[in-house]
């Protein structure tokens, strides 16, 4: 409830601030001009009555400037929505500590979490000048809960039960049949915004509910059917750039695959002004360059053509070149914390379906062996340059959810000590290469595929093969390409997966893929976070006793309003992890960096990195300025 | 695509190397009939081969690159997979042979050790020569196991540091901190073998192929001429990719490198069999063929020993100027990530993790198997030239 | 000369037939389906992907239907003009060509001639001067072409662009340009970053032509009446050029069918070290994603483009050569 209240004081705050300046805003001066020439309704029709007031992070900024950028291929949604497209109803704060107003100008939540109530903000427009009302927020989730609709949409909603109704022209309350604690939470991340990407008045044109022909039209567009041109056009995609927005830019060019470049123009429409009243965002354009490879960009960052990024190509590997290249390239470099707890987390596949492999792996000791067998500091000192220290798959030490026994139990190099453990488990037989024999006489010989295109990831696993032959244990270790890495676990023929430790701060509670079996991503156990997700599904299977306690308590922490309770009972889920081991971790990963253009104001000097908080999205990037 | 002149020329130009034949095997019925000696058809050859300057400097050059296949592990200081924590991106060691010291100067090959530090701030290790600390360097120095030929159990190297352990880098390490020049050692033996291997498959396959549609003509020449068109209008490197990621993903590293091999083979042997059709075609209608034939020899007599004769030095020299395309192809499947895969070292695995930015800005020593790719490839083209010239009849 | 057209016609489009087929099950070989390459990549994200989304999108590619019904329904597609759907994408396969052909086109064209021009020089003078120093330069810098691997010179030229002159070389258009309509400042401004890819194309396939010009004019020089020729008096170079070069370059107008693969094969690569807005990388895309229509139709494009070159040059080599026209020695 925390969370709430302070959400709402700030909001509070918000509405003071701005009654304070309500009568004198500023625009930019291409906007005033068309003001003038009576193209433009004035910045005050263009505002919402009360707009949200931005507290810069260093101070008021100047009109003008370009923010170059660049894009991966066709489908790097991603760094657009963590650049421009970071505009949910609430929002995480700077430091992702709480959950903070955003379009939405108030929030509240009942007791047991099952009505959320959200005010947004009178006068609020769409980029195209329509307004933005509840009937959007409705519109969007009536959508989404459509019986026919067979495309993407966030996991965290039980769609079959939602309500949303419009209390008045502002005010929305949504109705949970199953409480739903983290919600609120959910709405601020990444998946957030869904419920503003869809504004009715042109979205419904696909929506059969409103539109007779929705079919047709999406048969004109080059779609199969009409969910999947509202999820190509008022989801979270942006391939075309028609989509009225709420976002600080608005979309010129569509983001096809054919353009190489996409641009963004300022949106004269934006709720926020700063302190001083002038209306975000400071910056005029944004300009995005489709590239194919990582090269690319890394050459374009150091010849200062990437003014604020540290997208694809900010990895440990680059950083030299990175570094080196800050003066000819005119920028500087400030830090990220990744919030992912682990550089690699080795899951063995405690589901397989060889019963003696299974047995094997599912044996503690024998994983035990295995993490005391790695000389994590060699690691740390070869990948990444001695930044980072040993840490099992556990919350980072920053999290609140921080246990010290999970992140340190076993890290220490001990081969000795590991051979005694396979030893006592009666490995003691071996073949001529001294590679210990399994209880039916075969060599124990782990099957690892990596994804090719992490190199890390391939790179740890050569060290392993040699710290593991040291043991007795063969390490097969192949490169694939990343869809066959997954297809191969998905299918449950894995002996182990190696991925990054995603769910190390903030979103430990929301993805908690190693602590227990959860998702699909849960690799260590994919048949028994099958049968989490439903007990009936195809590959579901019935967990250990541990997997179904602590499935148990998440389903409690899910219908619990308080996030005390939700720490509490999150901290009896990390207990039972602790003791398990589910999961063995390398080390944590060190600190990222963002390449930032030197004349850049209001640029935060740290941040944490996360999918789940999209950095720098809750930062505000429409304070970003140039100083001149 | 070199193929086209030769078979618009075919007929005149096989006609005179047919004369060379029949002169060399009538050289005792005939002495000093056009060439005035007693020198056979490959004599003449490798006389006319020597005056191609550049093609004998290369064939030394490919006889060092053979003998660096052959005794890899002798000759690589250090394991190639030995990872060295502190020494990623370590540059290359100067060698010096000249030992001086207080008691004067004595010839003692040694290196200078590094001085080791971490720029935090950068992510880097800076690496400076340390002049107070010499490495020597012995010869038959003892070093990592291994089996020469597979067979004799040995630890002697070469070269090697005085002590296991100590930091030897001639052409500096990779970003585990393994030795390149071994790495680059190792990778020889691969990337040479994959060449020899896939041309002699494809030699194989265009030899029996284009043999048989040469010899029998009429409907198998037709269907051969088809499947040739065909194959020869696919962009290969899509192909390539197609196939390569096709393979299963739990094949050893060996049957990995044979599937590649075997699917590069498979498609390079349409230019030999091109070749060697033509050379039939031609072959065919010669007298003497005709002679053997209506003298009761068999098909696989006449073939073998009336007409195989008169085109080898041709197949030879299509042989080895398919070898660089082969090599090459082994490269551009590894950069897209579909060749061979480490631990597999090849020259286009090695290069694969050299093309970057990062390596060409700190690291452009981990260019060097481009270079060794470069000079394998020239050398092999220029000794197909040098070939072909000296089986080509009008250089006279 | 019709007959012989039309049998070649008749033969182009058989091939293309096999063609299609052969390429249908190759995009099939790889496992996994578009589908798990969407999966993959949501997760690398950090994205979890709904289990009924993914089995709604399976069913609505008709992923699990019998490879023949797929196949029949792409060829099916095929002949009514409708090229199939891009997954990824989310468009119609023949509008992503369309927009990226005339580009793709001009970049392969452009490398052909130039490297046509480095060629005949260049094999002109290593045949008139066999063995001289010019010959053995020649053949180098010709053989250096061939013997560096596109990508890598790609990527250091790219590189030395950045270093010595501050500029990136990858795309077509700089950024300021990319969205603007055709014009003179455009064109210059194409004009400076196209010279990197045709460049590194052109010297891929330089050599081979150099070593067929060479090899031919030999040939041809020895003849008698070249002889004949500098023995009436006719000066060196006006014999070379008025009757050899013109003899010798016959072969090479066959050599276009076989260039034209070659070309289309390294400009792949190329074209994704240097980021071109050519078709080549939306190949490679749909090759690792399992777009499996978009890759489909794509190298049979390139296959038939192929095999339009051969044709033409074919053509052109019966009209100049009537034994060909007349059957009586193969066209290549």
């Amino acid at each position: 409830m925390r969370l709430i209240e302070r959400g709402m004081l700030t909001g509070m705050l918000g509405i003071l601030a701005s009654s304070v300046w309500a009568a004198d805003y500023s625009e930019a001066p291409e906007l005033a001009e068309q003001v003038a020439a009576g193209t433009l309704p004035p910045v005050e029709e263009r505002l919402p009555e009360n707009p949200l007031v931005l507290e810069p992070i260093e101070g008021i900024g100047e009109y003008g400037g370009v923010w170059r950028s660049a894009l991966k291929g066709t489908f790097d949604n991603g760094w657009i929505r963590r650049t421009v497209a970071y505009q949910p109803l609430v929002a995480f704060d700077l430091k992702w500590q709480k959950v903070i107003p955003n379009i939405a100008e108030s929030f509240e939540a009942n007791a047991d979490a099952t009505e959320f109530t959200f005010k947004t903000r009178k006068g609020h427009k769409w980029s195209d000048g329509a307004p933005f009302t509840s009937a959007d927020l409705v519109f969007a989730i009536e959508t989404l809960s459509h019986e026919d609709y067979a495309a993407h949409r966030p996991g965290f909603i039980d769609w079959g039960t939602i309500k949303a109704e419009a209390i008045d022209d502002v005010t929305v309350k949504i109705t949970l049949a199953e409480p739903n604690g983290t919600l609120m939470q959910r709405l601020a991340a990444v998946d957030g915004p869904f419920i503003v990407n869809a504004p009715k008045h042109f979205c419904s044109q696909f929506v059969p509910d409103h539109n007779e022909n929705a079919a047709e039209v999406a048969k004109e567009r080059g779609y199969d059917s009409w969910s999947q041109a509202f999820e190509q056009i008022c989801y979270f995609n942006f391939t075309t750039a028609e989509r009225p927005t709420l976002n600080a830019w608005r979309q010129v060019t569509n983001y096809d695959g054919i353009n190489q470049v996409i641009d963004f123009e300022r949106n004269p429409y934006f709720f926020k002004v700063d302190p001083a009243g002038n209306q975000l965002p400071y910056i005029d354009d944004i300009q995005y360059v489709q590239t194919e490879n990582t090269e690319d960009i890394l050459l374009k960052v150091i010849n200062g053509e990437i003014d604020f990024s540290n997208r694809h190509f900010a990895t440990v590997t680059n950083k030299p070149v990175v570094f080196d290249g800050q003066e000819k390239g005119g920028y500087r470099l400030t830090k990220t914390i990744d919030a992912r707890m682990n550089s690699a987390v080795i899951q063995l596949n405690l589901n397989h379906e060889d019963p003696a492999k299974r047995e094997l792996y599912q044996n503690k000791d024998f994983r035990v062996a295995l993490s005391h067998a790695i000389d994590r500091q060699e690691i740390i000192e070869v990948m990444f340059a001695g930044q980072g220290t040993p840490h099992q798959a556990a919350p980072r030490p920053e999290s609140a959810f921080y246990n010290e026994e999970l992140a340190t139990q076993y890290t220490e190099f001990d081969p000795d000590l590991a051979n005694e453990l396979l030893d006592g488990l009666g490995l003691t037989e071996r073949n001529d290469e001294g590679i210990r024999l399994d209880s039916q006489g075969n060599p124990i010989t782990i099957s690892l595929l990596t994804a090719s295109d992490f190199i890390e990831f391939n790179d740890i696993s050569q060290l392993l093969v040699e710290y593991w032959a040291d043991i007795g244990i063969a390490l097969d270790q192949r490169n694939v390409e990343r869809s066959f890495a997954y297809e191969h676990f998905r299918s449950n023929q894995h002996d182990m997966h190696m991925w990054w430790g995603d769910g190390g701060l903030g979103d430990a509670i929301l993805d908690p893929r190693y602590y227990l079996p959860f998702n699909g991503e849960s690799a260590f156990a994919y048949k028994w976070a099958q049968w989490f997700m439903n007990p009936d599904g195809a590959g579901a299977e019935m967990p250990s006793e541990a997997a179904k306690a602590q499935m148990d308590l998440y389903r409690q922490l899910e219908t619990s309003g308080s996030s005390e309770e939700q720490a509490r009972l999150f901290g009896e889920i990390l207990d039972i992890a602790q003791d398990e081991f589910w999961a063995i971790g390398i080390s944590l990963p060190p600190e990222g960096y963002v390449v930032a253009n030197k004349r850049l104001g209001n640029v935060p000097e740290v941040q944490p990195f996360a999918w789940q908080y999209p950095q720098p999205g809750p930062m505000g990037t429409s304070q970003l300025y140039y100083k001149n | 695509m070199t193929m086209t002149t030769e078979n618009l020329s075919a007929a005149e130009a096989d006609k005179d190397i047919v004369a060379t034949t029949e002169d060399a095997q009538l050289d005792a019925v005939k002495p000093g009939l056009q060439y005035g000696g007693t020198e056979s058809q490959w004599q003449l050859i490798r006389a006319r081969f020597r005056r191609h300057r550049l093609a004998r400097v290369s064939l030394w050059i490919m006889a060092v690159f053979a003998i660096v296949a052959i005794f890899a592990e002798f000759l690589a200081p250090k394991d190639p997979h030995d990872v060295q924590a502190r020494y990623t991106y370590a540059p290359p060691q100067a060698l010096h042979f000249i030992d001086r010291d207080a008691d004067g100067w004595r010839i003692k090959p040694y290196v200078y050790d590094y001085k080791v530090e971490v720029e935090a701030e950068s992510l880097r290790r800076v690496f400076r020569i340390d002049e107070t600390k010499k490495i020597y360097v012995r010869f038959f120095a003892e070093g990592f196991e291994y089996k020469l030929f597979g067979l004799i159990p040995m630890n002697r190297h070469l070269i090697g540091p005085e002590k296991k352990r100590k930091p030897l880098f001639l052409i500096g390490s990779d970003r585990l901190g393994r030795d390149m020049l071994s790495r680059l050692i190792y990778g020889t033996r691969i990337s040479l073998s994959v060449g020899l291997i896939g041309v002699s498959m494809s030699l194989f396959l265009g030899v029996l192929i284009g043999g048989l549609a040469g010899f029998y003509g009429g409907l198998f020449d037709a269907a051969t001429q088809r499947v040739i068109e065909f194959l020869r209008s696919l962009p290969t490197i899509p192909l390539w990719m197609g196939l390569s990621a096709a393979m299963p993903r739990d094949w050893s590293p060996l049957q990995i490198y044979f599937a590649i091999t075997l699917i590069l083979s498979l498609l390079g042997w349409t230019e030999l069999a091109r070749v060697v059709r033509g050379r039939f075609l031609a072959l065919k209608s010669e007298d003497y063929v005709s002679a053997a034939l209506y003298d009761g020899a068999s098909h696989v007599r006449v073939v073998l020993r009336h007409m195989v004769p008169a085109f080898t030095s041709h197949i030879i020299t299509a042989a080895s100027l398919a070898i660089p395309g082969m090599i090459l192809a082994e490269t551009a499947l590894s950069f897209l990530g579909l060749g061979l895969q480490a631990p597999v070292i090849s020259w286009g695995v090695l290069l694969q993790e050299a093309q970057n930015i990062r390596v060409l800005a700190t690291a452009p020593w981990l260019l060097a198997p481009g270079l060794a790719i470069i000079v394998a490839v020239l050398a092999m083209n220029f000794i197909g030239d040098g070939l072909r010239d000296a089986a080509d009849p009008y250089t006279h | 000369m019709i007959a012989y057209l039309a049998r070649r016609l008749i033969a182009m489009i058989l091939t293309l037939l096999i063609l299609s087929m052969v390429v249908f099950v190759v995009i099939q070989l790889p496992p996994g389906d578009f589908v798990t390459s969407y999966i993959a990549r949501l997760s690398s994200m950090g994205e979890v992907p709904d289990e009924n989304v993914v089995e709604a999108i399976r069913a609505q590619y008709k992923l699990d239907d019998p490879l023949f019904v797929q196949y029949w329904a792409w060829l099916e597609g095929m002949f009514t003009g409708n090229f199939g759907f891009s997954f990824e994408m989310k468009r119609p396969v023949a509008e992503i060509f369309s927009q990226r052909i005339g580009i793709s086109l001009t970049v392969e064209i452009l490398a052909i001639v130039v490297m046509w021009g480095i060629a005949i020089p260049i094999g002109i003078y290593s045949a008139v001067y066999q063995y001289s120093v010019g010959d053995y330069v020649a053949t180098i810098v010709g053989f250096l072409g061939i013997a560096v691997p596109n990508f890598l010179f790609a990527l250091i030229l790219m590189y030395v662009c950045y270093v010595w002159f501050g500029v990136t070389i990858t795309g077509l258009n700089s950024p300021d340009f990319a969205n603007e309509r055709w014009s003179l400042a455009k064109l210059l401004d194409f004009a400076s970053h196209v010279w990197a890819p045709v460049l590194v194309i052109a010297t891929g396939g330089a050599a081979t032509l150099i070593r067929v010009l060479r090899a031919n004019l030999l040939d041809e020089l020895k003849k008698p009446y070249v002889l004949t020729a500098r023995a009436k008096g006719l000066k060196r170079h006006k014999v070379i050029m008025r009757y050899p070069v013109r003899v010798a370059m016959n072969p090479l107008i066959s050599v276009v069918g076989w260039v034209l693969p070659t070309v289309i094969s390294s400009s792949f690569v190329t074209a994704i070290v240097l980021n071109m807005p050519t078709l080549s990388p939306i190949l490679l895309r749909a090759l690792l994603s399992q777009d499996m229509y978009l890759a489909g139709a794509l190298i049979l494009f390139m296959g038939f483009l192929t095999m339009i070159g051969t044709l033409l040059s074919d053509i052109l080599l019966a009209w100049i050569d009537p034994r060909i026209r007349m059957g009586m020695i193969g066209a290549r």
